[in-house]
């Protein structure tokens, strides 16, 4: 199931809504998901700041955590960053951009995201996702993701808190994501049958502001 | 939260006790509506944050502002160490993203007022600042205020750092000049303002010995103590029509 990698989609929005890209990459055993947003309606396209974001998995997919895996409390992850969980706790990596308003400017802060097993929430397996930047601003946020069966098949959402960045100005807004799952103990397992068009990937986000952004991709078969 | 000291021109004053018929005379009002240090420990880097709201008894426009000045509590500290100035040609060049990273000393805004046409216009503004000088005891800053809809204003104009005295300490000092969007419409004002100063988790890279390297500017240092009651902020608003209001209120103790 190796070297599938699918090509950009662009998934139609409302026209008040900010504008999403998904971008979806299949290696051995390993997922990417990139995502870009945008939004027409401000004067810099920065989108308001994203509260969660839902990735939908296909029929037949999911998360293989082996017991080498350990398990990461959110708590020590918010107190001490990535010190506070046992490596052996890591399941992916990735990074993203936010934009920090302050006076006239938007200023773009890069942060490094890694994923963690967290502790099941009734039942349904749960990852820790550390975001870290470090300028304009030193700060870090923890996101909680459940994954559990959706309609589709399987959806990882991710819920994230809102980013301060300077008392009295709004907060950050991420306009891209990458993240990659996967690693030693944690494999990512593809359905068994791959028909028609492809694998059917979907990303879906919402904002503070109410609004929603939704992004789809179908990755061709592998090996055709 | 807030309690208003009102400092009406004395000709007014006059005026009024001898009760000659005077012309209704605009008077300002100053309210500060959020004012605080984040984070609030002892002798640590702080961001000083406040936000004021200005109206006017007769109207919607108030007189435009003339002058401010900004007190903190006495005890407050500058440490601008990995600081760099901008100049003000930076500024008119390129705007704000002219200047350093490590020149930033805070960021604002509000929504300004102005009359044109007969009609009362509202507009958006930012206000950023920039150290011109960050020598100790001479520290002072470049103000840029813009806005952009529906006129695009541009000002730069100078503030210095100043001490005020007990109960208050370091704070800051700025003539505010006059604002006119388009040649036909009035001295533009302002509804209100908004302010964050300070960098208390602001950081930068710099190259040190061809590593990259993390620097943290500590800016506004909050004091050791804080008296009983809070500690003592001021804003004082001069206006065109020569009226003056001090807004002072209190930040509680951590």
């Amino acid at each position: 199931m190796s070297g599938a990698v699918a090509a950009l989609a662009l998934a139609p929005a409302a026209e008040a809504d900010p504008q999403v890209s998904l971008h979806v990459s299949l290696t051995a055993a390993r997922l990417g998901v990139s995502i870009r947003i945008s939004d027409e309606q401000t004067a810099d396209g920065v989108p308001p700041p994203l509260r969660t974001l839902t990735i939908e998995l296909p029929r037949g997919a999911g998360l293989s955590l082996a017991r080498s895996v350990s398990v990461c409390r959110p708590a020590a992850l918010r107190a001490h960053g990535a010190a506070g969980c046992p490596a052996s706790s890591r399941v992916g990596r990735g990074s993203a951009t936010l934009e920090v308003h302050a006076g006239s400017q938007t200023i773009p802060e890069p942060a490094v995201l890694s994923m963690f097993r967290g502790p099941a929430l009734g039942g349904r397996p749960t990852l820790e996702l550390l975001g870290v930047g470090h300028s304009p601003l030193d700060q870090r946020s923890v996101s909680r993701g459940v994954i559990s069966a959706s309609a589709q098949g399987l959806q990882l959402r991710i819920s994230i808190p809102p980013i301060h960045s300077l008392e009295l100005e709004p907060d950050a807004s991420f306009t891209a994501m990458s993240l990659k799952l996967g690693g030693p103990g944690t494999t990512v397992v593809l359905p068994r049958s791959c028909e028609g068009a492809g694998l059917p990937f979907g990303a879906e986000l919402a904002f503070s502001d109410g609004s929603s952004a939704q992004a789809a991709q179908t990755v061709p078969c592998l090996g055709r | 939260m807030s309690s208003r000291v009102r400092i009406i021109a004395s000709v007014v004053c006059a005026a009024m006790l001898l009760a000659l018929p005077v012309a209704a005379h605009a008077e300002e009002t100053v309210k500060i509506v959020k004012a605080g240090f984040k984070p609030d420990a002892f002798g640590k880097p702080t961001n000083a944050f406040g936000e004021a709201v200005i109206s006017s008894t007769i109207g919607v426009v108030p007189s435009p502002i003339t002058h401010v000045n900004v007190y903190g509590p006495a005890g407050i500290t500058l440490d601008l160490k990995g600081t760099v100035t901008c100049a003000k040609q930076a500024i008119e060049e390129k705007g704000a993203p002219g200047c350093p990273a490590q020149s930033r000393a805070g960021f604002g805004g509000g929504q300004g007022i102005y009359e044109l046409g007969g009609e009362i216009v509202e507009e958006k503004y930012t206000v950023d600042l920039f150290l011109s000088d960050n020598q100790p005891g001479h520290v002072a800053l470049w103000v840029y205020l813009s806005g952009s809809s529906p006129v695009i204003v541009e000002k730069i104009f100078p503030a210095v750092v100043v001490k005020g005295k007990p109960p208050y300490g370091l704070g800051f000092s700025l003539d505010v000049p006059l604002i006119k969007v388009l040649p036909e419409a009035s001295d533009a004002s302002a509804k209100s303002a908004f302010i964050t100063l300070g960098a208390s988790n602001v950081a930068y890279f710099k190259k040190v010995h061809g590593k990259r390297k993390l620097f943290h500017v500590k800016g506004i240092i909050l004091p050791h103590h804080c008296p009983a009651g809070g500690w003592p902020i001021v804003s004082e608003f001069s206006f065109q029509d020569g009226d003056q209001v001090a807004a002072k209120s209190t930040i509680h103790c951590p």
